[in-house]
């Protein structure tokens, strides 16, 4: 069954060429098979938003994209350079893997901040250390990164002395800092309080008007309307209906339609 | 039956008699432990990651590693490795080279299984979210995993800190003059136990309990922020400390 459904990749957008494309993945954990044959393309300046009900493979689908989750099959291409599968030798890996990561932005569901490193240190870390900046370029940087989120009077701040919403916005003033070429979402409010949703929200839909290309897991239905270009419908392992907003209003498949009428 | 006390004098001047051989003694065990943590700690580490290594062959092998030399009585340990083993292998092992080893290797397999905890309790996130930025795993593990597994692993260190320099009166047996042989040679000379061993003692419960404020300095140093992280670390600390 799962053949039917491979074959909508789904490229709308016009624009510049695929920035990153991941072809025909699958993967698989013990004998669950999560992931069951996916291609999809992010074009430059796109915003993807991908759905879809729990356990259907949204998560394992946007791991791939920087290889936090290895597929057992398919091909990643990064900028026309294909990362998976890896060509080179076994000691170049580690490095290639490095290369790739350090141009995709991606932000967690539970934040994920370094809890002894403050506000600051969080996002300087990656900085210092594969960007190779000089400690005071760091700084400014970082400055530069977490006024952009808001947060510039809490650099000093550990995660700890911040709400949950502070810690996502640094997560991605971390992200952002790298100078990425694509942003990473994993359900980034879904670990929320209610009433910070907006601030982290507000930050991304901010970042999608200055042209950042991004790849979102949510179940923000309403941000999916107002920001993405291409909506994704993930369910048991395969892209089930992929289109513009239109499909929230007008989905094609009986799946979509009854898994928006269970969230909306 | 009432109880009948002897008609014991006590000495306490012997203690002042024997002052020097007393603190001479206490340098001495405060040499070995502190040799054989410095070395435990270290060799702790490569044994821990080995047996968190997905390769069932590398972990197999710390496992078994780990498991006998915790089963060794420390005693018996001293006494093969100082009398046998330089028999054996005509290695001409000093008795401070021979303590050093027994105690160096034992408490590296405790320590291991400290580290082993105190790393298994950092969330698998930040491992992840450090690569996602492009840091390479050993990076990741120095500035991110690392700094926070240490300051769980500081309270365990410490009781084992204090476990190193009781269990370094063992080593009196093989002629190293620590602070319990000097005890010792005191009293076979003055013939006053209860004196001699009493300082001792108080000798011993006066370098535990040094000890344990300076742990607290340095944990406290360690961890200037508390978190979710440090609330889940100190869960894991109880029970390690509680094993320790």
């Amino acid at each position: 069954m799962d053949g039917s459904f491979t074959s909508v990749s789904a490229d709308t957008q016009a624009g510049a060429g695929p920035l990153l494309e991941l072809k025909e993945a699958h993967k698989s954990f013990g004998h669950v098979d999560v992931i069951k044959g996916v291609s999809l393309t992010v074009r430059k300046g796109e915003h993807v938003v991908i759905f879809g009900p729990s356990g259907g493979g949204k998560s394992t689908l946007l791991r791939m994209m920087n290889l936090l989750e290895t597929p057992d099959s398919g091909t990643l291409t990064f900028e026309g350079k294909q990362y998976f599968p890896r060509m080179d030798s076994v000691l170049n890996r580690h490095r290639v893997l490095q290369q790739l990561r350090s141009q995709i932005g991606m932000v967690f569901q539970r934040f994920n901040l370094y809890p002894h490193l403050d506000a600051l240190h969080n996002v300087t870390l990656s900085l210092t250390d594969v960007k190779r900046m000089s400690r005071k370029a760091a700084r400014l940087k970082a400055e530069a990164s977490l006024a952009e989120v808001g947060l510039k009077d809490r650099m000093d701040h550990y995660p700890s002395q911040l709400s949950g919403g502070q810690q996502q916005r640094v997560a991605i003033a971390r992200a952002l800092a790298m100078d990425p070429k694509v942003m990473l979402f994993d359900e980034p409010t879904s670990a929320l309080d209610p009433e910070l949703i907006g601030e982290v929200l507000g930050v991304m839909e901010r970042l999608a008007r200055e042209g950042m290309t991004m790849v979102v897991v949510t179940h923000e239905m309403g941000f999916a309307r107002r920001v993405g270009d291409r909506l994704v419908f993930v369910s048991e392992g395969v892209i089930a209906e992929s289109g513009g907003k239109e499909i929230l209003s007008t989905p094609g498949e009986d799946r979509t339609k009854a898994f928006l009428e269970a969230v909306l | 039956m009432s109880w009948n006390p002897t008609d014991y004098q006590f000495a306490w001047n012997v203690v002042w008699q024997y002052r020097f051989w007393l603190l001479e003694g206490t340098l001495l065990t405060l040499k070995i432990a502190a040799v054989s943590m410095t070395l435990a700690m270290i060799f702790a580490l490569p044994l821990a990651l080995l047996r968190m290594s997905r390769l069932r062959f590398l972990s197999g092998v710390a496992m078994i590693y780990i498991a006998v030399l915790r089963a060794i009585p420390l005693l018996v340990f001293i006494l093969w490795m100082y009398f046998g083993v330089t028999l054996v292998t005509g290695l001409q092992v000093d008795a401070f080279g021979a303590g050093v080893i027994c105690l160096t290797l034992q408490y590296s397999a405790w320590l291991a299984e400290i580290y082993r905890a105190g790393l298994q309790a950092i969330d698998k996130g930040q491992r992840e979210a450090a690569l996602s930025t492009g840091l390479s795993q050993s990076r990741a593990f120095a500035k991110v995993i690392w700094p926070q597994a240490w300051r769980i692993i500081i309270p365990p260190l410490a009781s084992n800190f204090i476990g190193i320099i009781k269990d370094s009166s063992l080593v009196g047996v093989i002629g190293l003059n620590e602070l319990m042989r000097q005890a010792q040679i005191a009293d076979s000379l003055s013939f006053r136990p209860f004196e001699l061993f009493t300082a001792a003692m108080v000798i011993y419960i006066i370098l535990a309990l040094i000890i344990s404020p300076l742990a607290s300095l340095v944990e406290r140093r360690a961890a200037r922020s508390l978190s979710v992280q440090t609330r889940r670390a100190t869960r894991t600390r109880r029970s390690l400390g509680a094993a320790a």
